[in-house]
């Protein structure tokens, strides 16, 4: 059997790094115990792992205060978290033009309870317009869409949210290990999941909150720390981390970003951004293929979204799979993106190329997706 | 007789981790350990520490932006009972 040739790293990264595979069949074969909930070893062990793992992960990313750092089940719990945990009604919140569902869909239930939802005012890729931050409590925006691949200035938006009040909640979810983000200590909430550019496994990732930014608990429960209390404690992270952790996707976690701190973030970004030039030229000089912008690699996330002309998204994709290449297609969980970026219902075929993808790998689906159009 | 141990308890895991990282980086010999049955405030883990070096701790843990730690140490009867954080 060939080997698979994985191009869908925007919806999970694949392979891992061997170290993670190991991190989290340690912390599982080596019994790390309940974090927090015990002094023997297997206890402290897995404390020490969630505790090693906030800090340098704080670090790596550019977060002060690692406490602040909470650890969820992935991006799209941690933006329920800010959404829910931080509007009330009757406040104003904006959006880009390129958020997900894990945005779209708290927020349609919070407009039922008067919170009032409207587009941010954006620049030609979609991406919040800086210049003109609308007056709402705040603002959300992917820091790269995982559509079209256009990337926000998250710096420019810190700092003008900084100065006209919003708080800005940034989802990095096709960002956070992938594209270097030096500003991400200067936004109200910057999310991410685990298991993308950040190399963990599935079902865990991480919600950071300013100083001053207090959500409301989202999940309540006991958190191994002011036992006698029947109230959630305020202090962070116990706050927001009510019930057992995923220790070992912590660990897996803690594996993955220390393999992308070694390799550099730069490194990774320049890599990927090269593969997708090499798919940018070759799909752009189909005659049957449409491409969508940003065309520029250097200011797109590592994705390319395609159509082929009289070929379903999703047959195409079928039609690769049954060729050993893994792509994507449909709407990817952003309606609005494709409506943006005219394909909607149809959707696209993404295409994903990720850290450990080859020049070798990328020819062989050029040629496969090629065969495959003359039929 | 004063105990020479003091526990210093923090409010939850993290900060207690954080604090043994930092002081042990100030040169002080702290380790973690289970809080003992009698004091009720606080994390299940302790750091337990000289009762000499409290003072030092709890200023460290302030400059480190932390919030102070409560220090507990056995009185006269064996009793545990919360000291100030200068140690004496």
């Amino acid at each position: 059997m060939k080997k698979t040739i994985y191009m869908d790293n925007a919806a999970t990264s694949h392979p891992k790094p061997k170290s993670v595979v190991r991190a989290v069949a340690e912390a599982i074969d080596k019994g790390a115990g309940n974090p927090g909930r015990g002094f023997h070893r297997q206890g402290m062990a897995a404390t020490r792992i969630i505790f090693q793992a906030r800090e340098e992960i704080a670090q790596f990313l550019g977060l002060p205060h690692p406490e602040r750092l909470v650890f969820t089940g992935g991006a799209t719990q941690g933006l329920n978290l800010a959404l829910k945990g931080l509007l009330r009604p009757g406040d104003r919140v904006a959006i880009s033009r390129l958020e997900h569902n894990a945005v779209i869909r708290p927020l349609e239930t919070l407009k039922k309870t008067a919170t009032l939802v409207e587009y941010a005012p954006c620049l030609d890729n979609a991406t919040p317009d800086p210049a003109k931050i609308p007056d709402v409590k705040m603002l959300v925006t992917t820091a790269a869409s995982n559509v079209t691949g256009a990337v926000a200035d998250i710096g420019a938006l810190a700092e003008a949210c900084r100065r006209k009040g919003p708080l800005l909640v940034v989802d990095a979810a096709q960002a956070a290990g992938s594209i270097p983000m030096p500003a991400a200590g200067g936004v109200s909430v910057f999310v991410a999941p685990g298991h993308k550019g950040l190399l963990g496994p599935q079902g865990v990732g991480l919600a950071w909150f300013a100083p001053g930014v207090e959500p409301d608990p989202l999940v309540e429960g006991g958190t191994g720390s002011a036992s006698e209390e029947p109230l959630t404690p305020g202090f962070w992270p116990d706050r927001h981390e009510a019930g057992t952790m995923n220790t070992p996707g912590v660990a897996g976690l803690l594996a993955g970003v220390r393999y992308i701190a070694a390799r550099g973030v730069e490194s990774i970004r320049e890599h990927e951004t090269t593969l997708c030039a090499m798919l940018l030229e070759a799909l752009g000089n189909h005659p049957r293929i449409s491409l969508y912008p940003p065309h520029d690699a250097g200011r797109r996330a590592s994705l390319v979204c395609f159509n082929i002309m009289g070929m379903d998204s999703a047959g195409v994709a079928n039609i690769l799979d049954q060729n050993q290449v893994a792509v994507r297609a449909g709407l990817h969980c952003s309606p609005e993106a494709h409506r943006r970026m005219g394909t909607f219902p149809g959707g696209a075929v993404r295409v994903s190329p990720g850290p450990f993808t080859t020049k070798k790998e990328i020819r062989l689906f050029i040629s496969i997706l090629f065969k495959a159009i003359a039929g | 007789m004063d105990s020479p141990v003091v526990y210093a308890i923090f409010e939850n895991t993290h900060s207690t981790l954080r604090a043994e990282k930092m002081l042990r980086q100030g040169g002080l010999t702290v380790r973690t350990a289970m809080k003992p049955s009698g004091i009720g405030a606080g994390c299940q883990m302790a750091l337990s520490l000289p009762r000499v070096s409290a003072s030092l701790a709890a200023s460290l843990c302030r400059d480190a932006g932390m919030r102070t730690p409560r220090f507990f140490a056995k009185d006269k009867d064996g009793a545990w009972e919360e000291i100030p954080g200068d140690g004496e």
